[in-house]
């Protein structure tokens, strides 16, 4: 890894427990989230994400029928997905994102729209035999080589109510990897799975 | 549901129990090459049991060998129900990543790249394996570019030249000279007149330049009329195509359509094959192995007499070396008549094994 990109991936870091510090400070309801979701990096390249997601901020209005909350979170995130014959790839990073939520106030039913920025690490493990030439011109089987890249991106989910422990998710996610390699590549995620209301 | 259950486990156990064996009627075996920097996937894929590997050089430069593995699904499984296919992406193309060094983007480095190559796959196999090399286009460069080495010839069978670029410069000329063949067949035969008439006349127009000497900058008014041909020909249904789906092979196989996209903007090889020209020019005459060389009538992009140059000019005995051409092919032979090349080439392998 570059030193550069060392220097940024620490930087990523610092700033993500400062601001879930800072956030604790808050006087918000409902404070925390397990996601648990399908991966699908372009839809079927199979994998799994789990996120966890602080409300530090929330502002609700209530109408005659209706309520309308909307929260800002942080919300750390692993994601572990596959590429056939080729590598596995772990993506930590730290998501900021913005949920506006409506319900009934008669019904305890809700749904929300959450879009979100996204900043993370990804690490890239071959999965084939990874081989290399020696300067004697023969070849040595190496372990654990693979590639570094930054990711930049941002995604949208839809979420709602199932019970009191449960809510939805289905969710869209475009990022950019900057790779060791200088190359910008693009990645397109499908999400579905499930959010645990951990202080419900 | 229980009985499902335990279908799962089976499979999953048994799948878990599956290796992949060095020989086989259906082999896959994936690797990456670390050389230079530079991480280069290879594919091996279909019969090695027959202890015949085909390697495939793609195109571009730039290009992708899953182009073949993923793209011409028709020419490649007849391919390899018969002998073991070597599929690898050049370094800095495709797939292949690692570290970038616009210092190793030469010829000189491709060429190393493939020796080591053919050198890990007789030492992966064995030594009693028999290795082909052939090339598409670029491919076809840096084939010929290969073999113009004695001790390189002497690690191969036979060079089998596929719509190659055999000379940078003599491109330019061969490309106008196959357009103005097929466009004066086509007005003598009524099709399309006014329009074949017409690219007679970029190409007059073009020879009245008296270039003699091409470069990166200058052919691309060639490449222009090429473009301009290439609609011809699809107007006038002279070529078909029969593809594979590469969706599938987003997620069944290697191919990540993103990683291919961006990969070739790194820098360029065009201006230095001008200038490797004068080495082919000069060593041909060094390549005594077999040399069979394969065009489509209808490839503009490295037409039919950039094989004649090739043929012309290595030492090979007459009875070992031939060029073929196919009539209905433009310049994706693979994937214009499929089978017909594949059979040309089994046979040719078969015959110099």
């Amino acid at each position: 890894m570059s030193v550069n990109l060392k220097l940024i991936f620490l930087c990523i870091f610092y700033i993500i427990s400062n601001i879930s510090v800072f956030g604790q400070k808050e006087d918000t309801q409902n404070k925390s989230q397990l996601g648990i979701h399908y991966f699908g990096e372009l839809g079927l390249r199979p994998g799994i994400e789990i996120d966890y997601s602080y409300y530090f901020f929330q502002k609700k209005k209530v109408f005659d029928k209706k309520y309308i909350i909307q929260r800002l979170a942080v919300a750390p995130s692993f994601a572990s997905y596959f590429y056939t014959k080729q590598s596995s790839n772990y993506l930590v990073a730290s998501k900021l994102q913005y949920q506006f939520c409506t319900g009934s106030n008669k019904k305890f039913r809700y749904s929300y729209a959450q879009p979100y920025l996204k900043l993370g690490y990804l690490r890239s493990f071959y999965s084939v035999p990874v081989i290399e030439i020696q300067a004697d011109g023969n070849f040595e089987e190496k372990k654990w080589r693979g590639t570094n890249s930054l990711v930049l991106g941002s995604g949208i989910d839809i979420g709602g109510y199932i019970n009191k422990k449960y809510d939805w998710l289905f969710g869209f996610e475009y990022f950019v990897e900057r790779t060791e390699d200088q190359l910008y590549l693009h990645r397109f995620v499908g999400k579905l799975g499930i959010q645990l209301k951990l202080n419900s | 549901m229980r009985y499902l259950a335990i279908y799962i486990i089976l499979m999953i156990f048994a799948v878990s129990c599956m290796s992949d064996s060095l020989f086989s009627d259906q082999a896959r075996q994936d690797y990456r090459l670390i050389i230079e920097g530079a991480e280069i996937p290879i594919v091996i894929e279909g019969n090695t049991n027959s202890k015949i590997f085909f390697i495939l050089l793609h195109g571009g430069p730039g290009g992708t060998a899953q182009e073949f593995n993923a793209g011409s699904k028709p020419f490649t499984d007849v391919l390899e129900s018969q002998i073991a296919m070597v599929y690898y992406d050049q370094r800095n193309a495709g797939m292949a990543r690692g570290e970038w060094n616009e210092e190793n983007l030469t010829i000189e480095r491709h060429i190393q790249d493939l020796d080591i190559i053919i050198d890990f796959i007789t030492t992966t196999y064995g030594e009693d394996i028999a290795v082909f090399l052939g090339g598409h286009s670029w491919g076809g460069y840096l084939g010929t570019s290969y073999i113009l080495n004695k001790n390189r010839q002497s690690k191969i069978k036979s060079w089998i030249n596929i719509n190659g670029n055999t000379n940078r410069n003599l491109r330019n000329f061969h490309n106008m000279e196959q357009m103005q063949l097929v466009a004066e067949e086509q007005i003598n035969e009524n099709i399309n007149i006014t329009r074949w008439q017409d690219l007679l006349n970029l190409i007059d127009n073009e020879l009245d330049k008296n270039i003699s000497t091409y470069d990166a900058e200058t052919e691309k008014a060639v490449n222009s009329i090429i473009a301009n041909a290439n609609n011809l020909i699809d107007q006038d249904g002279l070529t078909t195509f029969n593809t594979s789906s590469s969706t599938y092979s987003i997620y069944t196989d290697i191919y990540d359509p993103f990683l291919i996209l961006v990969n070739d903007r790194k820098g360029s090889l065009i201006e230095q094959m001008y200038a490797y020209d004068t080495i082919i020019d000069d060593s041909l005459s060094n390549v005594n192995l077999p040399v069979l060389s394969i065009y489509g009538k209808y490839d503009f992009i490295t037409a039919a007499p950039q094989g004649t140059y090739l043929i012309d000019n290595i030492a090979t005995p007459e009875n070992d070396k031939k060029q073929l051409i196919l009539q209905t092919s433009g310049h994706s032979s693979m994937l214009n008549q499929p089978k017909i090349l594949a059979d040309e080439l089994l046979e040719w392998i078969s015959f110099y094994k």
